[in-house]
């Protein structure tokens, strides 16, 4: 326990699945968070009314609003309102930006309100309209592509990404997804770093656990148990060899 | 190795994997449209000093499609009345009577001579600009706007749920209608508004879509200065505030309660009586849930009836469903996102004539998601 524990604190130093602290040293999709121009021109032309700095802010961090809702959301089907509104969250609130933290950081911020307000209003609201979740089911045929078994994996972790609470998806995914640091997501979520922190620890935790609910990942999770065991009894012979 | 070494593995690789998956690809060029051009009372728009660079190129391509304005009922020699110069507001009149005001663009600007200018929008207003009056169409889009800047303005709107589908303001005053037939008048300092049918809402002009301020009920007649006060007393029935039904929409998108009214001015005796105190502050929230699963099953019906859909094929849609519960218990503002067809729209419209609410003081504003299929 005391090894998973430190595995789970410890995400951060390992490999290549890292997400690092500095956002401007994100990889992949992450990687476009480094280019949230800190309290530029474009941005006190925007505040002032500007409305070719604001497209052109718009036009820039579009994705990364999309990306973090997306994420954020799971299967929702109102990424595409819930980024107008929170396009339109920015544009009115962006003459009070006071560059007392990066823009990028106020924007997630934004993005981030904008989307738990969606979500509480959605909870109290009747869903007449979402399907119920696609039960995957335990097929041990091997699949046929790498792909269609990854979407299957990806499918069942939304799932289990809902089933955490609000505060905690919600700094797993801008820790764990969006590679946003700490430091930042306390400025985000309005808390200490520190119970950043405990939250991640326990999203993660919680995640691992669940797993074994979802077919898909306990498949997976057996894969990999099995790969590391066997693994494991080769390395003695090899070491005889 | 363990088990739940093994679900941190695979945790760590089901992260990375989440990492690279692809975000959805969104049509930016709608979005952008929406949020700049298309509904300049809730979104963007209202960055005013730049908005007449997009209201410059929309008249142009307006200008290009159109070939020009047509006046309707009037004299050939009428469309020349309009100045048409590039990067600058064009002005009909003085000499038309009648124009088409679908073919109005956004800083179009009438002008009455002696005789009265009728604008006709089907299927939205018609207004009658008095004779010496002076008025621009200030928003062309969802919350159809015309500036009275001077002389008076008759109007008559068809009923619409669809919330302030005209307006017209005076200075910063707005008087926004909900079905209604009633005449601003400029008159020095102030905004004189005389309502004959219907209701409308006056209050400052710096929410389009969502004017707050004043109700007025049919007949009466009211001053409101020009930044949108009441002056002096509203003669005419009591009128319940409106505010109730707009605010809360855009901070709670849920069936909560909308925020507190302002309180009724009390001006002296003649001061206008406080709504009915026997009438809950808000709807029931049993009988609001009620309420709203009736509306979405008409709105449902009539999607189900104005939707033609060839044998064998499957039509759905998923919206996005606003109303609001006025204190009367009337359905008031529907609106969809994405919008209904205008069939499903009228027969909605239609459908949800009469209270489905219980009064209350305050109403409330619902937003629903619905699954419509065919």
């Amino acid at each position: 326990m005391q090894s998973s524990r430190a595995a789970l604190e410890s995400w951060v130093a390992v490999g290549r699945v890292a997400p690092p602290a500095d956002p401007r040293r994100l990889r992949g999709s992450g990687a476009r968070l480094a280019r949230v121009t800190e309290g530029d021109d474009l941005v006190s032309r925007a505040a002032q009314g500007d409305e070719r700095a604001f497209r052109a802010l718009f036009r820039a961090h579009r994705s990364d609003v999309t990306r973090l809702v997306h994420r954020m959301l799971g299967r929702s089907n109102d990424v595409e309102d819930v980024v107008q509104e929170a396009w339109v969250q920015v544009h009115r609130c962006i003459k009070d930006f006071r560059y007392q933290a990066r823009f990028s950081t106020w924007l997630y911020r934004v993005t981030v309100n904008v989307v738990l307000m969606h979500r509480r209003a959605a909870r109290s609201r009747p869903t007449l309209v979402e399907a119920p979740p696609t039960l995957v089911t335990r097929d041990r045929a091997p699949l046929p592509d790498e792909q269609v078994a990854r979407g299957a994996r990806l499918e069942a972790f939304t799932r289990l990404l809902e089933r955490l609470s609000e505060k905690k998806r919600t700094v797993f995914v801008l820790h764990d997804l969006e590679g946003v640091a700490p430091t930042d997501i306390a400025e985000i979520v309005g808390a200490p770093v520190l119970t950043v922190r405990t939250r991640l620890f326990y999203a993660r935790r919680e995640l691992a656990a669940m797993m074994h609910e979802e077919p898909t990942l306990a498949a997976l999770v057996a894969e990999l148990e099995a790969s590391g065991s066997s693994a494991a009894a080769r390395r003695p012979e090899s070491e005889v060899t | 190795m363990s088990n739940e070494s093994a679900r941190i593995r695979a945790l760590r690789q089901l992260t990375e994997e989440a990492r690279q998956a692809p975000s959805p690809k969104l049509d930016w060029d709608a979005l952008e449209e929406r949020l700049f051009t298309a509904e300049p009372g809730l979104t963007l728009a209202r960055v005013t000093p730049s908005r007449a660079r997009w209201a410059l190129l929309a008249a142009a391509a307006a200008a290009v499609v159109a070939g020009g304005v047509g006046l309707r009922g009037g004299a050939p020699s009428q469309p020349s009345a309009a100045v048409s110069e590039p990067n600058h507001p064009r002005v009909f009149g003085p000499a038309g009577a009648a124009l088409d005001g679908a073919a109005l663009i956004e800083g179009d600007r009438v002008l009455a001579g002696d005789a009265p200018v009728v604008v006709s929008e089907p299927g939205r207003a018609t207004w009658t600009l008095a004779p010496h009056g002076s008025a621009t169409l200030v928003d062309a889009g969802r919350f159809r706007t015309v500036r009275l800047e001077a002389g008076a303005i008759s109007v008559a709107v068809v009923p619409k749920l669809a919330p302030e589908s005209f307006a017209i303001e005076v200075g910063h005053t707005r008087v926004a209608a909900h079905g209604t037939r009633f005449t601003v008048k400029r008159a020095g300092e102030r905004a004189e508004v005389t309502l004959e049918e219907g209701v409308v809402a006056v209050g400052a002009s710096a929410d389009r879509g969502r004017t707050r301020g004043f109700v007025m009920r049919a007949p009466s007649t009211g001053r409101f200065s020009l930044d949108g006060a009441k002056l002096g007393e509203v003669n005419g029935p009591p009128a319940d505030s409106l505010e109730a039904a707009r605010a809360g929409a855009e901070d709670e998108r849920a069936a909560t309660p909308a925020a507190t009214p302002r309180p009724p001015k009390s001006t002296g005796p003649s001061a206008r009586p406080e709504p009915d105190a026997a009438r809950p502050d808000v709807p029931d929230a049993v009988a609001l849930e009620r309420g709203a699963a009736r509306v979405m099953a008409l709105v449902e019906e009539c999607f189900s009836k104005g939707t033609a859909a060839p044998r064998g094929v499957a039509i759905s849609a998923r919206v996005s469903l606003s109303f609001s519960v006025l204190p009367s218990g009337e359905v008031a503002a529907l609106t969809a996102e994405p919008p209904l067809s205008p069939e499903v729209q009228a027969c909605s419209e239609r459908e949800l004539s009469g209270p489905l609410f219980a009064a209350s003081r305050r109403g409330a504003t619902i937003t629903r998601t619905l699954h419509l299929a065919r």
